[in-house]
């Protein structure tokens, strides 16, 4: 097995040490290159201060992240930001531009691209995300949505080999969303990009390779989201699962076995 | 807040608002000290015929000039009639006590209105052709000799360009948490002064609170991004120095050539 682009070992964390409950405990997982890993869990488990912690903006009270073989610390973190980016849920704060294209120019103009370079950066990464018609834009007249979509496209241009996007499609309307998780996905096939989206959108973490299930900063259980799913009946499932699930609640002969919606039509059909 | 015109951007595709925004700004802020050569009524024409020039060229109808004039009307008159009351010197029309309405005091009132009004127009003329972030960039490359003494110019910068796009977020939060707070029962611009500041508290707190959840959310962005403070960054909007701007500053110094010649000689003196 090659050696995994991200490893969290035994990760422990709390905001104010002299409280009991931690907010993360013994969190260990990794991630292969090029794997597409979904993090779940209700609200105040434990999610977003774990993104935080993988991108180097709290350190951890114990335990360990290597990133691409690196160990995270006060004086890596800026090297190991080369190669991680993360957009956060609310658009309007990611914002540092002046226009949608001075925005998505802000990371490489931090690492001090030559001009040439950065123009042909800043034009594939809005392509990527279908904002080029807009790129002279300032952010008063941009949708949520068109912000957050600048927001992804600002962390692609800088390239790095992990996304780690924290609840970043709330703002998207299903349309956009789904294409934007279809650009997503073939760039993870073509250029073996790896990435942690934490979310809610439960159709959204069933595309994932493997489902994180935290709760109340522990890890249930890492594992295919076929297998999540099946066994984790309290979380809320997708829609091609949901419709199984009341199916089979009628007395319809349906598979009791968990089902993607391509498998739940073909099953359909027959 | 629509009444100020200076910081408003008028878009156009004018002479003016294609100059390199370094060139306007410095030819703004040479005609501000130029002015003060002028001290006869030569030298006025010629600077007043320089800034109608300038608006002209700009084609920004003329009334929005005059409207960035208007908030600044008193102050204007203000300072005028206090030069005619109490300059003495040349014919007295009119004596009482300390007041005197005399020639020189007439004179100098009407310059000193003309000083005001040319300030307010070509300095209106510059904000109006440039975009907001363009000024910006112009300051920074402007402030750049700065750094050798350790102004931290970039700093500066982006602190200038952070400001301008939050201005209209900031805006819009202010009237969400006004209607809010209105919806809650709180009336504004009622009652007397006092009441009237205590009424603003409900604004201003969530206002100040919000700002601080959200500078530490963009501070965290930011330096997800990469951005360290004080580190070598390239740039991604570039400034180009073209022809017109080289004919700006060789305007200006006509001009100050013009205005040095009939200071001393005077056409018909």
């Amino acid at each position: 097995m090659l050696q995994p682009i991200i490893e969290v070992n035994n990760l422990t964390f709390q905001y104010d040490q002299r409280l009991e409950d931690k907010v993360l405990s013994d969190v260990s997982f990794s991630v292969q290159k090029g794997e597409w890993l979904a993090i779940v869990g209700s609200n105040g488990s434990g999610k977003s201060t774990l993104a935080q912690l993988l991108v180097g903006l709290y350190s951890s009270l114990l335990g360990s992240i290597h990133i691409n073989g690196i160990e995270l610390n006060e004086t890596s973190k800026w090297e190991v930001r080369k190669q991680i980016g993360i957009v956060f849920q609310n658009p309007d704060n990611q914002f540092i531009g002046s226009t949608v294209q001075d925005d998505v120019a802000f990371g490489l103009e931090n690492i001090n691209m030559p001009y040439e370079e950065m123009q042909v950066r800043v034009e594939k990464a809005l392509e990527l995300v279908g904002m080029t018609d807009m790129r002279l834009y300032d952010p008063s007249r941009l949708s949520g949505g068109q912000k957050q979509r600048v927001a992804i496209a600002g962390i692609l241009a800088l390239k790095p080999s992990v996304i780690v996007m924290d609840e970043a499609f709330v703002m998207l309307d299903p349309k956009s969303r789904r294409s934007l998780l279809n650009t997503l996905h073939q760039l993870k096939e073509k250029e073996q990009l790896t990435i942690i989206s934490i979310t809610h959108d439960m159709d959204e973490a069933a595309t994932a390779d493997r489902m994180l299930l935290l709760e109340a900063g522990k890890v249930k259980e890492i594992a295919s989201p076929r297998h999540v799913f099946q066994q984790h009946t309290n979380l809320e499932p997708p829609f091609a699962e949901r419709l199984r699930r009341k199916l089979s609640s009628k007395g319809a002969s349906v598979p009791s076995t968990y089902m993607t919606e391509k498998e739940l039509v073909q099953w359909l059909w027959k | 807040m629509n009444k100020l015109i200076l910081g408003r951007y008028f878009p156009g595709e004018s002479w003016v608002h294609q100059l390199d925004p370094r060139a306007k700004i410095v030819a703004a802020v040479y005609f501000i000290f130029v002015l003060f050569l002028a001290n006869n009524w030569q030298t006025y024409v010629l600077l007043w015929a320089f800034t109608f020039i300038a608006m002209r060229y700009s084609q920004v109808p003329i009334r929005i000039y005059l409207r960035g004039v208007r908030p600044l009307l008193y102050l204007i008159l203000f300072t005028v009639f206090l030069q005619i009351l109490f300059t003495a010197g040349g014919k007295i029309y009119f004596e009482w006590g300390p007041i005197v309405i005399s020639e020189y005091g007439l004179i100098n009132g009407f310059y000193i209105f003309c000083r005001f009004v040319m300030i307010i127009f070509v300095s209106t003329v510059v904000t109006l052709t440039t975009k907001p972030i363009d000024l910006t960039d112009g300051i920074n490359a402007l402030l750049k000799p700065l750094r050798k003494m350790k102004v931290p110019v970039d700093e500066i910068a982006l602190m200038l360009s952070i400001s301008l796009r939050f201005i209209p977020n900031l805006l819009d939060e202010t009237q969400k948490v006004m209607d809010a707070q209105r919806a809650r029962g709180t009336e504004f611009g009622e009652g007397s002064l006092l009441k009237q500041m205590k009424t603003l508290v409900p604004i201003f707190l969530p206002l100040f609170v919000s700002s601080l959840n959200r500078a530490e959310e963009m501070a965290n962005v930011m330096e997800v991004r990469g951005y360290q403070s004080g580190a070598t960054r390239s740039s991604f909007r570039q400034l180009y120095w073209k022809h017109r701007d080289s004919v700006c500053l060789c305007v200006m110094i006509t001009l100050t050539l013009g205005l040095l010649w009939l200071r001393n000689e005077g056409l018909f003196h």
